[in-house]
């Protein structure tokens, strides 16, 4: 959504924007993994937790206003897709009850540092490594190539 | 300790190289765990996916019945059916299930819009991975 509202002056929104999903920055959910490393086994071994946050299952719609005013700048959406029917609200309790765990980066914070980063131009958005589909296609894409023209293994 | 952070990841990669992810997904991550335990790690993490939960109506958790809808999820959910009873009392295993990664990183993830509509076409197609 930051990349496209910088580029194109509009966040992307599938429709119908009434979807529910979970998010987790990416820091929290790592240290979500610092904290299982050093929890007593007793109350993790064998278990399953959610990560994220309750307070971060947020509806698309809501989502890109809230990254228009991260950014701050006037909000303008475009649709895009058919609806998508991909929708689903998840509880968070359990990690939260058992090892203490909460997020403490929130979604305007996320989006705004991606803002500020793409800004400075300490990221560039259109490096093909930041789409993952698209970064594996050319990856193979590349693999092809050199193979195709490489003389003993070798480019030069 | 280990965690298996390496692996083909999200849906749209999972549905366009179905064979590789069921290969490193579920049985790489699934040996990783049997060589660990077999070398002496005392602690394995498994990074799952939300995913496993799919769609369904209500508030999920861990105790709800899971659905996953992509060969990502299913692979990722095979990989904990695999992980999990490997615990015992020399053996930690835990598994998260992460919700939508977000932010900042090194390695910085950006949504394609494209990629969501034919990865929504191709989940209903009936997936050859499913089978496994």
């Amino acid at each position: 959504m930051v990349k496209d509202f910088v580029q194109n002056g509009k966040i992307p929104v599938l429709r119908d924007r009434t979807q529910w999903r979970p998010f987790v920055p990416v820091e929290d959910t790592s240290h979500a993994m610092m904290m299982l490393l050093e929890a007593d086994a007793d109350v993790i071994n064998g278990e399953v937790f959610s990560v994220g946050s309750n307070v971060q299952n947020v509806q698309i719609m809501p989502l890109a206003q809230l990254v228009a005013e991260a950014c701050g700048l006037p909000f303008e959406y475009e649709w895009y897709g058919n609806p998508d029917v991909r929708s689903y609200l998840v509880s968070f309790q359990k990690i939260a009850d058992k090892l203490g765990f909460e997020c403490l980066h929130a979604l305007k914070t996320g989006a705004k540092e991606v803002f500020d980063a793409i800004k400075s131009g300490d990221v560039d958005p259109d490096d093909p490594r930041w789409i993952t589909v698209k970064w594996y296609k050319n990856l193979m894409e590349m693999h092809d190539f050199i193979k195709g023209i490489e003389i003993d293994g070798a480019l030069l | 300790m280990e965690i298996t952070a390496a692996a083909l990841s999200n849906d749209p990669s999972g549905e366009l190289h179905q064979a590789k992810t069921w290969e490193i997904n579920h049985r790489g991550r699934g040996c990783n765990a049997q060589l660990a335990k077999k070398m002496g790690v005392q602690r394995y993490i498994l990074p799952s996916s939300c995913s496993v939960y799919g769609f369904q109506e209500g508030v999920l958790n861990e105790e709800t019945s899971t659905n996953p809808l992509t060969t990502y999820a299913k692979a990722n959910l095979k990989a904990e059916q695999d992980v999990l009873p490997l615990a015992d009392d020399n053996f930690t295993v835990v598994v998260i299930r992460q919700a939508t990664v977000y932010g900042l990183s090194h390695r910085v993830r950006f949504a394609h819009c494209d990629q969501w509509d034919g990865q929504r076409l191709r989940a209903k197609r009936e997936d050859p991975g499913s089978s496994r």
